[in-house]
C-alpha cells in the first residue's frame, strides 16, 4: 500500500459548476486553483456541467493525453454520478476505482448560505478526495448470475400488472397476496374515474389472466417472513395460510357458507355486511375458492382432553340441529352421558365468554343433548357401524372411563376388546366413586349397554392377579393389554388414632353405599380432605342424615381441588367447611371417636403445584367434636396386581410408568391409562388416556412406529395456556350485550334430604337456546364440521396446516399498496358518530351493485338522501394527520358527486381546498361536473355536528366551514357526509421496510432511487417498487409504475448477471491471531473459521462490505477493498490539513 | 470558554444508506447549516474505527459526529447496534485522552431525516463552539508520528 | 407533590372563587402549591394580539421567575396556560425571539433557559394524582347530579397537551368518577365568545346561548367551567341572553375545582360557593344538608 503513496502520481481534478447550482455558491475558479496547488495535482478544471458528455470527454481526453493515473470529480453527490464518471474513467482506460468524488453540492453549495465559507468547505472537500485518491488501488467489478425468478409483493393492480408483464416476457414470478384474493382496493371501487367505466370490468380479466398464466405461481393468503442474500439470489420465505378447503377440490359453489352457523364483519364490503366463517373474499375473487377463518380458535376445545367439540355442538343447538349436535359429541366422547354430569369441564373455565360476563353453560347444553336424544333413544341414538373387522384381541383390565373409552375407539377400529372387571359392577370410580344423586346409576348402565351391544366382551368379577395374570393373557390369544385399574386405595392421614372404630376412608366408604351396602352413618361427622372426595363422601353422609357435617380442610376455598360449583352446592346443602385446619389427632373416649385434634394453619410460600403450602400457627391447637371421621385426603393406585415377573415400572408416586403420550410401558405390547399412572384425576382425562392408548394399540398391531404424532394430530395432546390463542376480549366484543348463564333447575335442598335423586334436571329446550346463542362463535369458526357434511367435493379439510416454502429469486418487485386515513382519529367530523356519515371507500361499496344496498344510495334507515356533502382532505394536507396530498381524492370526490347526481335527485356540496385535476381528461370531468351542478364550497369542512340552531336544520347533519370566496363562515345541513379520506402507509410498512432493508421517505412510503430518474427502483439493488406504496397514486399511475418495475427486472434478468461492488474484506492468514471476534460481528456469517491454520477467512461471495470486522479487529488485520484504513485516514487529513497540504508543494 | 470568531473544525462519519443520503436529502431540500463539517462515508456505521475518531481529533478536529441508520434499520441487518455498543467504549477512551465527550456525538439519521441531520449539525456545531478549539495534538503533546502506532491499539 | 402556582390576574379579582377553590381543594389532595413572588400579567389576549413581543417578554419574567423555583409551574387559567406555553414553546425553538427577550430579562438580572414546564391543573389532578388516589379522599359522592362540562377553546388547544383538542375528556372522567352524570355536551370545547361580548355582543350573545341551550336541552342542572372567562360569559349574560332570544336559562355555571371541593366534603366558605351569579343553591344545597 504505502509504496503507492510514494510513487508520484498524476492527478486530475475537475470542478463542475452545475450551471449555477454550484458556481452560485461557490467560487469555482478559486477551487480550481486551489486544486492545482495540491500535491500530486497534475490538472484542475472547471466545466459548466461534469456529467454532459463534453464534459466527460475532457476527463477521457486528459487520461490519454496527460497520462493521468487518478482522477477526482468534485460535483453532486457520488450517489447521483459515481457511476457515470467512473465509466468514463474505465472508457479511458484507467481502472474505474482509481477515482474519487467530492460532493460539493448537496453537501456544500445547497446547505452554506455564506460563499466564502461554501469555498472554503469545497476546497477542503476537495483536498480529502486527493489525499485518499492517491492511495485508491485498481479493482475488479464482482459478476454473479442473476436468478431468472421473480417475487412480486402485492396484489393489486400494480403488483398484478408487474407479474403479468414479467410472466409474459417467459420469467417465473411468485406473487404473494395477504389477503384471500388478488384485486387490492381496486376491486372494491364502483366505478373509475374520468372515464366512469366500472371498476371490476376492467380488473377482473387481468385477475383472471393471473390466475391462469403457466408462469405466474399465485400465493394468496400469504406473508414473505424472511429475506436473505443479495440482488440476483434472493431467497425468500413465505408463509402460506392454512385456508382450511383443499383449493384444487373447491368448486365455489357456496354450499358450506350456506350451513355455516357463524356470521362475522365482511372486511370486503368495509363491515357494512356480514360474511360467513367459511367465505370467500368475493364473488369474483382470484383465486374464487373458499376459505376458513379460524384466527383464534375455541378454547374450550383446545382446553379439552379429548378435544370434545363444545363450540360445535353449541352452535348447532343454537341452530335447533340437535341431531347433527349429538353426532357431533359422540364423534369424539364414548361417554356422553356420564360426563355432561360429571365432567369438571376446563371448557368454561378457560371460555372466552367469561372475559366479558360469564362462561357459556357448555357441560350442561351436552346434559340438554343426552337429555334430548333419549326421549327419543330408537330414532336419535346412532349406533357406530364398524366398518372393517378385525379379529385381534386386546385385553383391557378394569372397566373405569380409561378402559371404557381404549374398548369403544378399539371397538370402532373393528378390533375386539375385552374388558376384565374385579367388581360385578361396571363403570369403576363411575360407578363406585361417584355417588348416585351425580350420576345415576342407571344412566351409567345405558352407556354400558351400548358398548356391549357395540361387541365390546365385559368379564366382572374377575381380578388380574387373582383370577389371571398378565402372563397368561398373552398365551389367551391377546395380541396387546390396556391396563387401567385406577386408584382405588384411599391414602391414610398418618395420624395417631387412625385405626379406632368410627374411623373410615372416604373412597371405601363411597364403595360401599354405591355397592348397596347399608351405612351407619354417626351424628356429627367431620370429613378431612379437599377434593371432590370428600365433598361426595360430606354429601352423601349428609343424605344418610348425619346431624352436622363438617369438611376439615387445611388451605382456603381458593385452593380446594373439588369442582367450584360442587363446592357451591355442599355449601347450599348445610355442610360446614372449616378451612387452614390439619387434624393432629383422633381422640376417642372409651375405644369411640370422640373428636379431632385440630391445629390451624396459615398459608406460607408456593409448594411445587404452585399452591401455598400451609404452616400450622404455633400454639393453636384446638378440637373439633365428633363421633365419625372419614378420611378423604387423597388416592393411590393399588398395584398389589401386579406379577413381579412382568416388572413394570412403577414411578415414586406408586403410579405405573409409562409414555405421557402413547401409554406404552416398559414392557411389549403392554399399555396403561387412567388414573393407574396420573394419580387421581378427573373422568375426561382418564377418557383422552384410554383414547391415546386405542390409538397406539392401533398402531402397535398394525406395526407401525409407536410415536406421538399421531395422538397430537388427533387433539390428544396436552395442552397449555399458550396454545389458545391471546384476544383481547372485552374490546373486541365490547357492542355484545351483556347476559348472565342460564340457572340449572335443580332439586331444593328439602327434596334432596335422606335420598339420592339426581339432583340436577334437565333443562328446558328454550333455556338450552338462548344460552347456546350467548357464544361469541370466538373462534370464529366453531368447528361444527357442518360445511364438511355438506361439501360434495370433499374440499373442506379441518386439519390443513400453516405452511413455509422458501423461493430463489433475482429480484423482488413490492407492491403493497396503501391504507386509508381512520377518521376516528379526527373526532370532529362524527364519522362512527352519526350513522350517516362515510367514508369514500364506504361509499364505494354502498353504491357498488354488489354492495348492502345493491347499489343504491341509502341512508342508514333506508331513505334516499335530499342533500350530500362530501368533505376534501380527510387526513391528508393536514399537519395533525399526513401533510402530503393523497392525489386521488379530489378527483374520487367528483366521481362520488356524479354518482349521487345519477342515483339520485340530492344536492350535492363538494367542500375542496384546492381542486387538484391534473391528468388526461380529469379537468374536463371537473368542469363537467359543474355543468351537472354540483355546488362547490371552497373552504375544508371544519366540523360536522347535529346540534341545530334554526327549523330547517332539524334532523339533519351541519356541516361547518369557512367559505373561503364568500368570506364566510358556513353552515350546510345535509342528510350525508362523505369523508374523502386519504392515503397513507400500510399499517406493516415497518416490517416490510427490514425485511428488505429498503428506506422509507418522510410521508412514510417507500423510498425510491431517485424522485426523478429512479422512480421504481429503491436504494437495495434488485429490489423494486410499484404503486402506491410509493407514494399516493391514482390507476393508471399505478399500473405505469408496475410495467415500469417490470421493465426494470427484465432488462435485468435478461441480462443474466449483475456487477456487484468489490467493497468486500480480506483478512491476511499471516496476521491473524484467530480469536474469531469478528465471526461473531459478521451479520452475514460470511467469515468462518479454518481450522488446520487456525485463522478466520472471509468468503468473498457472502460478504456484502459493510466493513465491521476491519472496525472491530483487536489487531486491525482484516482490510476492505474502497475502504481501507489508510484511505479513511487519508480523506480525514486531507479535510483538516487541506491549507498545509496547499502550501506544502 | 466560548470564545468569538471560533470556527470549529467537524468530522462527520455516515453510513451510505441512511445518514449519507439524510444529508443529501438536507441538501436537495435546501435545509441550510453550518460549513463546519465535512463529511466522510463509510459503507455503515459498523466500519467506523474508533482509529478514525482520534485521527480526526489528532489532526485538528475540534469535534466528531457519527451518524447511522436508525436502530433495526441497518441496511446490513444490525451493523448500527454494533456502533451502539462500541460508542460508549469510544467516548470512554477520549476521555482517557482528556477529550470532553461533548465533543463526540452519535446520532440515528434515516434516508428521509434532512431535516433532522441540519438541525443535529446546527445544534452540534454550536455546542462544539461553546466548548472551545482542542488542538488536542498540542495539548496532549501527542505528533502525528508519536501517535500513529499508537492508534492501532487505541481500537476496541 | 410540589408545584409553583400561578394564579394569573382572573384569579385574583372576577374569578376569585376559583383561586380560593384551587387553595382548598389542592390543600386536601397534599398538593403544595408555592405561589410565583412578584409574578406579573401573563401577556394574554389583548396584548399578545396587539404586541407580540412584549408579550412573550411580560409572559417570560414568569418563566424566569419559576425556573429559580425549580418545580413545573401550574396555572388554573386556560389563557394563562396557553400564553405562557406559546411563550415556553417561542423562547426555546425561535432563536431570535429568544435573543431579544434575553436582553430584556438581562436588564431586571433575570435569565430564562426554558426548562420550566407549565401545566394546568386539570392535569395535574387527573394525571399526576389519578382518580383512584383521589377516590379514596372523597367524603361526598355526587350520585344524580347532571353535569355539563365545559372545556372551552384554550384549554386543549392548539396542542391538546394532556386531552383531546376537539373532544376533551377528563372533566367528564374525573366527575363521572366521583358519581355525577355527564350529560351529553357536543358543544364542550366551542367558543364561549370570550371577547366578543365587549367588542361584538351580537356574535356574543347568539355564541353562549348556544351553549346554554345546549346544555340545558341534555338535561345538564350544572354547567362545570375550568375558565374564568367561560365562566363569566356562561353565568353573567344569563338575562341578556334570555331578554334577546325570549329564553328562559337559570343554569349554574361553577369552577370544576368548586364541584371538586364539594365531593372532598369541603364547606361552601372555603370553596366560595355563594358567589356566583346565577345561585347554585338549588343544585348544590343537597349535599350540604342541614350543614353550613
Amino acid at each position: 500500500m504505502s509504496d503507492l503513496k510514494n510513487n508520484t502520481h498524476k492527478i486530475g481534478v475537475y470542478v463542475c459548476d452545475c450551471g449555477s447550482n454550484i458556481a452560485g455558491m461557490v467560487d469555482v475558479p478559486e477551487v480550481v486553483k486551489f486544486a492545482s496547488t495540491l500535491p500530486n495535482v497534475a490538472i484542475a478544471r472547471e466545466h459548466k456541467y461534469m456529467c454532459s458528455d463534453p464534459g466527460q470527454d475532457t476527463i477521457k481526453k486528459d487520461i490519454k493525453e496527460l497520462g493521468l493515473t487518478r482522477v477526482v470529480v468534485s460535483s453532486c453527490s457520488p450517489l447521483m454520478h459515481e457511476p457515470t464518471f467512473r465509466n468514463a474513467v474505465q472508457d479511458a482506460g484507467l481502472n474505474q476505482y482509481l477515482f474519487q468524488m467530492a460532493n460539493i453540492r448537496e453537501q456544500c453549495s445547497w446547505v452554506t448560505e455564506d460563499r466564502i465559507k461554501a469555498t472554503e468547505k469545497a476546497k477542503k472537500l476537495v483536498a480529502a478526495a486527493v489525499e485518499r485518491v492517491i492511495l485508491h488501488e485498481p479493482l475488479k467489478l464482482k459478476e454473479v448470475a442473476v436468478n431468472p425468478n421473480v417475487l412480486v409483493v402485492g396484489g393489486g393492480i400494480a403488483g398484478i400488472e408487474a407479474a403479468l408483464q414479467i410472466a409474459n416476457s417467459g420469467k417465473k414470478v411468485y406473487l404473494v397476496e395477504k389477503s384471500p384474493s388478488i384485486g387490492g382496493h381496486m376491486a372494491q371501487l364502483d366505478k373509475t374515474f374520468p372515464t366512469l367505466d366500472c371498476s371490476a370490468c376492467i380488473l377482473t380479466p387481468k385477475m383472471v389472466q393471473v390466475g391462469r398464466h403457466p408462469n405466474i405461481e399465485l400465493m394468496s393468503y400469504s406473508e414473505v417472513t424472511d429475506v436473505s442474500g443479495f440482488v440476483g439470489n434472493f431467497k425468500v420465505k413465505v408463509k402460506k395460510k392454512s385456508k382450511f378447503v383443499e383449493q384444487e377440490k373447491c368448486k365455489a359453489c357456496g354450499d358450506c357458507e350456506k350451513e355455516c352457523p357463524v356470521e362475522r364483519d365482511d372486511e370486503y364490503e368495509m363491515k357494512m355486511k356480514k360474511r360467513k366463517a367459511i367465505y370467500r373474499y368475493f364473488p369474483q375473487a382470484v383465486p374464487n375458492t373458499f376459505l376458513i377463518d379460524k384466527t383464534e380458535r375455541p378454547p374450550c376445545k383446545i382446553t379439552c382432553p379429548i378435544e370434545q367439540d363444545a363450540s360445535g355442538y353449541t352452535a348447532l343447538i343454537a341452530q335447533k340441529k340437535y341431531q347433527q349436535a349429538i353426532d357431533l359429541v359422540r364423534k369424539k366422547n364414548p361417554l356422553p352421558i356420564v360426563c355432561s354430569r360429571v365432567c369438571y369441564h376446563p371448557c368454561e373455565t378457560a371460555c372466552r365468554r367469561g372475559d366479558l360476563d360469564e362462561p357459556i353453560s357448555i357441560c350442561h347444553l351436552k346434559r340438554f343433548l343426552v337429555d334430548w336424544e333419549m326421549e327419543k333413544p330408537e330414532e336419535r341414538y346412532k349406533k357406530p357401524e364398524i366398518k372393517n373387522e378385525r379379529e385381534e384381541k386386546v385385553a383391557i383390565i378394569g372397566s373405569g372411563p380409561a378402559g371404557l373409552a381404549c374398548a369403544y375407539d378399539l371397538r370402532l377400529l373393528g378390533y375386539q376388546p375385552t374388558i376384565f372387571e374385579e367388581l360385578d359392577v361396571v363403570g369403576g370410580m363411575l360407578h363406585t366413586g361417584i355417588p348416585e344423586y351425580r350420576l345415576p346409576k342407571k344412566l351409567l348402565k345405558k352407556e354400558i349397554d351400548r358398548m356391549k351391544d357395540l361387541g365390546i366382551k365385559i368379564k366382572t368379577n374377575t381380578k388380574i392377579g387373582k383370577n389371571f395374570t398378565l402372563g397368561n393373557l398373552k398365551k389367551q390369544g391377546f395380541d396387546a393389554v390396556f391396563i387401567a385399574t385406577g386408584a382405588h386405595k384411599g391414602l391414610k392421614m398418618k395420624i395417631p388414632g387412625e385405626e379406632l372404630a368410627g374411623v373410615f376412608d372416604g373412597v371405601e366408604f363411597l364403595r360401599e353405599v354405591s355397592l348397596g351396602k347399608k351405612m351407619e352413618v354417626g351424628k356429627r361427622v367431620a370429613v378431612i380432605g379437599g377434593g371432590n372426595t370428600a365433598v361426595d363422601v360430606a354429601r352423601t353422609v349428609w343424605r344418610l342424615g348425619a346431624d352436622e357435617v363438617n369438611i376439615v380442610y387445611r388451605r382456603t376455598i381458593k385452593e380446594m381441588p373439588a369442582a367450584a360449583h360442587e363446592i357451591e352446592e355442599t355449601q347450599k346443602e348445610g355442610i360446614k367447611i372449616t378451612y387452614l385446619t390439619a387434624p393432629l389427632e383422633i381422640i376417642q373416649k372409651n375405644g369411640k371417636v370422640s373428636g379431632i385434634k385440630c391445629i390451624k394453619m396459615k398459608l406460607g410460600e408456593p409448594d411445587s403445584s404452585g399452591r401455598r403450602r400451609p404452616v400450622p400457627v404455633e400454639g393453636s391447637e384446638h378440637e373439633i367434636k365428633s363421633d365419625m371421621v372419614i378420611a378423604a385426603v387423597s388416592q393411590a393406585p393399588d398395584l398389589s396386581f401386579m406379577d413381579p415377573s412382568l416388572q413394570l415400572k412403577v414411578s415414586k408416586w406408586e403410579t405405573l410408568e409409562t409414555d405421557p403420550l402413547t401409554m406404552v410401558t416398559n414392557q411389549e405390547g403392554v399399555f396403561a391409562g387412567g388414573d393407574l399412572v396420573t394419580g387421581p384425576a378427573t373422568v375426561v382425562e382418564a377418557l383422552a388416556c384410554g383414547k391415546r392408548a386405542a390409538i397406539s394399540i392401533d398402531r402397535y398391531l398394525n406395526n407401525l412406529p409407536l410415536d406421538s404424532k399421531p395422538i397430537i394430530e388427533a387433539g390428544l395432546g396436552r395442552k397449555s395456556k399458550d396454545d389458545i390463542p391471546k384476544i383481547d376480549v372485552k374490546e373486541k366484543y365490547k357492542d355484545k350485550p351483556r347476559k348472565p348463564r342460564m340457572q340449572i333447575p335443580g332439586l331444593s335442598i328439602k327434596e334432596r334430604a335422606g335420598n339420592f335423586k339426581e339432583v340436577e334436571l334437565s333443562i328446558p329446550e328454550k333455556l338450552a337456546l338462548e344460552e347456546a346463542s350467548r357464544c361469541l362463535q370466538c373462534g370464529p369458526c366453531v368447528e361444527c364440521f357442518e360445511c364438511v357434511r355438506v361439501c360434495e367435493a370433499k374440499a373442506v379439510n379441518h386439519s390443513l396446516a400453516d405452511q413455509t416454502v422458501e423461493l430463489d429469486v433475482g429480484a423482488v418487485v413490492i407492491a403493497t399498496g396503501f391504507d386509508t386515513y381512520d377518521p376516528v382519529l379526527a373526532p370532529q367530523y362524527g364519522y362512527k358518530k352519526y350513522d350517516n356519515v362515510l367514508t369514500s371507500m364506504e361509499f364505494e361499496r354502498l353504491s357498488h351493485a354488489g354492495g348492502v344496498t345493491g347499489g343504491r344510495i341509502l341512508l342508514k334507515n333506508g331513505k334516499e338522501p335530499e342533500s350530500v356533502a362530501i368533505l376534501h382532505c380527510i387526513g391528508s394536507r393536514d399537519e395533525n394527520a399526513n401533510e402530503y396530498c393523497s392525489r386521488v381524492c379530489c378527483m374520487y370526490s367528483l366521481k362520488f358527486a356524479h354518482l349521487v347526481k345519477e342515483k339520485t335527485p340530492a344536492k350535492v356540496y363538494e367542500l375542496y381546498i384546492d381542486m387538484r385535476s391534473f391528468g388526461k381528461g380529469y379537468e374536463e370531468f371537473y368542469k363537467r361536473l359543474m355543468h351537472e351542478g354540483v355546488l362547490f364550497v371552497r373552504g375544508k369542512g371544519a366540523e360536522i355536528t347535529d346540534v341545530v340552531e334554526n327549523e330547517e336544520e332539524k334532523g339533519k347533519l351541519i356541516v361547518k366551514c369557512e367559505d373561503t370566496l364568500l368570506g364566510f363562515v358556513r353552515r350546510i345541513p345535509v342528510d350525508m357526509v362523505i369523508l374523502s379520506t386519504g392515503l397513507q402507509p400500510q399499517k406493516d410498512v415497518a416490517e416490510v421496510t427490514r425485511l428488505f432493508t429498503i428506506q422509507r421517505s418522510r410521508d412514510g412510503f417507500f423510498l425510491e432511487k431517485h424522485p426523478k430518474l429512479a422512480p421504481v427502483a429503491t436504494a437495495t439493488d434488485g429490489v423494486f417498487l410499484a404503486g402506491a406504496c410509493q407514494g399516493p397514486k391514482d390507476i393508471p399511475d399505478s399500473v405505469a409504475q408496475g410495467a415500469g418495475a417490470a421493465a426494470n427486472v427484465i432488462a435485468m434478468i435478461d441480462k443474466g448477471v449483475v456487477s456487484i461492488e468489490p467493497i468486500v474484506s480480506y483478512i491476511d492468514p499471516e496476521k491473524c491471531a484467530g480469536c474469531k471476534l469478528c465471526l461473531t460481528l459478521c451479520p452475514y456469517n460470511a467469515i468462518e473459521f479454518n481450522q488446520e491454520k487456525k485463522v478466520s477467512q472471509v468468503q468473498e461471495a457472502l460478504c456484502k462490505g459493510c466493513g465491521t470486522c476491519v472496525a472491530s479487529c483487536p489487531s486491525g488485520v482484516p482490510i476492505q477493498y474502497g475502504f481501507r484504513d489508510e484511505q479513511i485516514l487519508a480523506e480525514i487529513e486531507g479535510a483538516l490539513e487541506s491549507e498545509t497540504l496547499a502550501v506544502n508543494k | 470558554m466560548n470564545q468569538k470568531g471560533f470556527e470549529p473544525k467537524i468530522i462527520g462519519f455516515l453510513c451510505t444508506w441512511c445518514s449519507y443520503t439524510g444529508a443529501d436529502m438536507a441538501g436537495t431540500s435546501r435545509m441550510k447549516y453550518p460549513s463546519n463539517i465535512v463529511i466522510v462515508r463509510v459503507m455503515c456505521s459498523g466500519r467506523i474505527d474508533p482509529t478514525f475518531v482520534l485521527k480526526a481529533f489528532q489532526d485538528g478536529a475540534d469535534g466528531v459526529l457519527i451518524a447511522g441508520c436508525h436502530p433495526g434499520d441497518c441496511h446490513y441487518i444490525n451493523g448500527n447496534m454494533k456502533t451502539m455498543r462500541r460508542y460508549p467504549l469510544m467516548v470512554k477512551l477520549l476521555e482517557g485522552f482528556g477529550i470532553e465527550k461533548e465533543r463526540i456525538r452519535l446520532e440515528w439519521v434515516s434516508a428521509a431525516e434532512g431535516e433532522k441531520f441540519s438541525t443535529v449539525v446546527k445544534d452540534f456545531t454550536a455546542k462544539v463552539k461553546k466548548i472551545g478549539p482542542l488542538n488536542w495534538s498540542v495539548q496532549a503533546g501527542v505528533s502525528k508520528e508519536a501517535s500513529s502506532p499508537g492508534l492501532k491499539e487505541a481500537r476496541l | 407533590m410540589r408545584y409553583s402556582y400561578y394564579p394569573g390576574c382572573s384569579l385574583e379579582a372576577t374569578a376569585k372563587p376559583y383561586d380560593v377553590s384551587v387553595r382548598s381543594v389542592c390543600q386536601a389532595l397534599d398538593l403544595e402549591l408555592d405561589e410565583v413572588k412578584d409574578w406579573n400579567c401573563c401577556g394574554a389576549t389583548s396584548y399578545i394580539s396587539i404586541r407580540e413581543l412584549t408579550a412573550f417578554a411580560i409572559s417570560s419574567r414568569n418563566l424566569a421567575l419559576a425556573e429559580k423555583m425549580g418545580n413545573d409551574l401550574v396555572t388554573a387559567c386556560p389563557a394563562c396556560y396557553t400564553v405562557l406555553n406559546k411563550t415556553n414553546i417561542y423562547m426555546r425553538e425561535k432563536e431570535d425571539i429568544r435573543k431579544t427577550v434575553s436582553e430584556a430579562l438581562a436588564v431586571a438580572n433575570l435569565k430564562y433557559d426554558g426548562t420550566v414546564k407549565v401545566r394546568h391543573l386539570l392535569d395535574i389532578i387527573v394525571n399526576d394524582i389519578g382518580l383512584e388516589k383521589i377516590n379514596p379522599k372523597i367524603k361526598q359522592r355526587l350520585d344524580g347530579l347532571k353535569i355539563a362540562p365545559y372545556y372551552g377553546c384554550q384549554i386543549s388547544r392548539p396542542h391538546g397537551t394532556f386531552d383531546d383538542p376537539e373532544f376533551p375528556m377528563t372533566m367528564d372522567n374525573l366527575f363521572s368518577s366521583l358519581g355525577a352524570e355527564v350529560v351529553n355536551f357536543p358543544l364542550k370545547a366551542k367558543c364561549c365568545g370570550g371577547m366578543l361580548m365587549t367588542t361584538d355582543p351580537e356574535n356574543g350573545l347568539s355564541l353562549i346561548k348556544n351553549l346554554l341551550s345546549c346544555a340545558q336541552d341534555n338535561g345538564a342542572e350544572l354547567i362545570v367551567t375550568a375558565c374564568p372567562l367561560c365562566e363569566i360569559n356562561l353565568e353573567a349574560y344569563q338575562k341578556k341572553v334570555n331578554r334577546k332570544f325570549k329564553t328562559d336559562f337559570f343554569i349554574p355555571a361553577i369552577y370544576f375545582t368548586q364541584l371538586l371541593g364539594v365531593a372532598l366534603g369541603l364547606p361552601k366558605e372555603k370553596l366560595a360557593i355563594g358567589k356566583e351569579l346565577v345561585s347554585s343553591e338549588k343544585v348544590l344545597d343537597r349535599f350540604y344538608g342541614g350543614k353550613r
